[in-house]
């Protein structure tokens, strides 16, 4: 796994911008690009955000329980007892 | 016999590096490890060199995340690059001829297919700032453009040396409109140094922006600022806020009677740094430790003076310092696990003066060449196969060989981009347009 490869920084995600439309956190690479993480890869306990025009990649300081929940739409059936 | 024709002066731009967004100002979005022409559309004719009247020469280039902003001595600002939510303040896009404007499209093909060179190249602003700061102050003026700064997505002009005004974008507070104004496809004044300092003949001695905070320096030492501010970079009061919306007097943290004027100041991704007149004065805003930046730094000034003394400039995460000795020296570890070759690893001797861009630098030598140092991922210091081209004494690539006829005036550093202004006496004719 590539994830250990060049880490340039540990960015808080605080400090990155929530992408409400393509469900993406990014923050700006020093290429001009931005490094970008898909917030279900985050969920997944993923932690590399990556950047597509080149090979740095950053390390998202987060706690799951912090991230927005998920908006669901179709809601897993309630379990009734019975 | 008739006098012989003067000489006239012509100022060319290169650049090299990241430029999927024409921030580099060609016509293209190629990416070049070679120092490359620059193309300005001036009205209707397409240049490869600076269009600029007689008495006009550059004053400035300041570059944003995908943005480019030169400014002449006559107040005249060129841009090139991304323009999607106005940091080029290209607000006008059919004084420009193009029928969609530059924000739409601008990354497509389409944009070529049509025949329209508006995507690429240098454009200069056609917006004009005495009418707005005659309304907005109701004062005369004159309302030169005479400073430049930007942050990842907005841009700030600085009218008559006095007052600040935005456009772009930022989530953080970058434009300094107020609360929650995140975006402004028009320049709006955010600053005024005559609210602040009224009376006074203060005046903007420098203005910096880096990823998402910008500065003001007045000639009185007091600084201001606005943008994010969670890291400590706009001092103690404003991390608080965790976002400053509108510009503030930056609190130093000196207690009464240690107050020094800040002589000159510079701006990282997550800090400011700032000097006085004395080596001793020195104030890092933000976290120094994180870079493993060890202050005071060492500002020592040398026996050998040259025409100017300590200058400072901020990487996204590293100082540099040039001493009056023409020694520069970066300061700031890797980050963790960062094995680049960063500008910081590097000493530099025999300099005259330099930029700084995110993780590279680019400084001229007493001799006029042009040296690069630092992290190439882009090509932003030349090519790295061209062997002959590295200065093993410095370390560095050297990416232009000053010339007599043809010598080297400037640097600028961005975003993994460079820029060369050179200026040449003698016409050449050959020249295609």
């Amino acid at each position: 796994m590539a994830e250990e490869g060049d880490i340039y920084d540990e960015i808080e995600i605080e400090d990155m911008t929530f992408d409400q439309t393509l469900q993406i956190y990014h923050y700006p690479c020093p290429c001009g690009d931005r490094f970008e993480i898909n917030i279900d890869d985050l969920r997944d306990g993923h932690e590399i955000a990556v950047c597509p025009s080149c090979s740095l990649q950053i390390r998202v300081i987060f706690d799951i329980s912090d991230l927005p929940e998920k908006e669901d739409d179709h809601p897993q059936p309630v379990a009734v007892t019975v | 016999m008739a006098e012989p024709a003067p000489k006239r002066r012509k100022t060319t731009l290169h650049a090299l590096g990241s430029n999927g967004n024409y921030q580099l100002g060609f016509s293209h979005t190629q990416d070049t490890s070679t120092p490359t022409k620059c193309v300005f559309h001036d009205k209707n004719i397409t240049l490869n060199h600076v269009p600029l009247a007689e008495h006009e020469e550059v004053k400035k280039i300041i570059t944003g995340g995908n943005h480019t902003l030169l400014l002449t001595n006559l107040g005249r600002v060129w841009s090139a690059g991304l323009n999607d939510t106005g940091q080029r303040g290209l607000v006008a896009p059919e004084e420009l001829g193009i029928q969609n404007g530059l924000s739409a499209g601008e990354r497509s093909d389409t944009a070529f297919s049509s025949g329209d060179v508006g995507f690429g190249g240098w454009r200069l602003l056609s917006w004009t700032g005495a009418q707005h700061l005659q309304r907005d102050t109701g004062r005369d003026h004159t309302a030169y453009v005479t400073d430049l700064a930007a942050t990842w997505t907005a841009s700030y002009l600085v009218l008559d040396n006095t007052s600040v005004y935005s456009c772009g974008s930022g989530q953080k507070g970058e434009l300094g409109l107020g609360k929650d104004v995140v975006a402004s496809t028009t320049p709006k004044r955010c600053f005024d140094l005559q609210d602040v300092e009224p009376g006074e003949s203060t005046t903007v001695k420098q203005i910096a922006g880096c990823m998402s905070h910008a500065v003001v320096l007045s000639t009185s030492g007091k600084l201001y600022g606005w943008g994010a501010s969670r890291k400590g970079q706009l001092g103690q009061v404003m991390r608080e806020t965790k976002v400053s919306w509108t510009p503030r007097r930056v609190d130093l943290g000196l207690t009464d009677g240690e107050e020094w004027p800040v002589d000159q100041v510079c701006a990282g991704r997550d800090f400011t740094f700032v000097v006085g007149r004395r080596s001793q004065e020195q104030y890092f805003l933000g976290d120094a430790s994180k870079l493993g930046i060890e202050l005071p730094l060492p500002l020592t000034e040398s026996t050998e003076k040259r025409e100017h003394g300590v200058n400072i400039h901020a990487g996204w995460t590293s100082i540099t310092v040039l001493s009056s000795n023409g020694t520069a020296q970066a300061f700031g570890k890797s980050p963790q696990g960062f094995v680049k070759n960063l500008v910081r690893a590097r000493t530099l001797h025999n300099i005259a003066s330099m930029a700084v861009g995110s993780e590279h630098c680019l400084a001229i030598s007493d001799d006029g060449d042009v040296l690069a140092s630092g992290w190439n991922e882009h090509g932003n210091c030349g090519d790295e196969n061209d062997l002959d081209a590295v200065d093993n004494a410095q370390q560095a690539n050297t990416i232009w060989h000053n010339k007599a006829n043809h010598r080297t005036i400037g640097v600028a550093a961005g975003c993994a981009t460079s820029f060369i202004l050179t200026e040449s006496i003698a016409v050449d004719e050959t020249e295609n347009g």
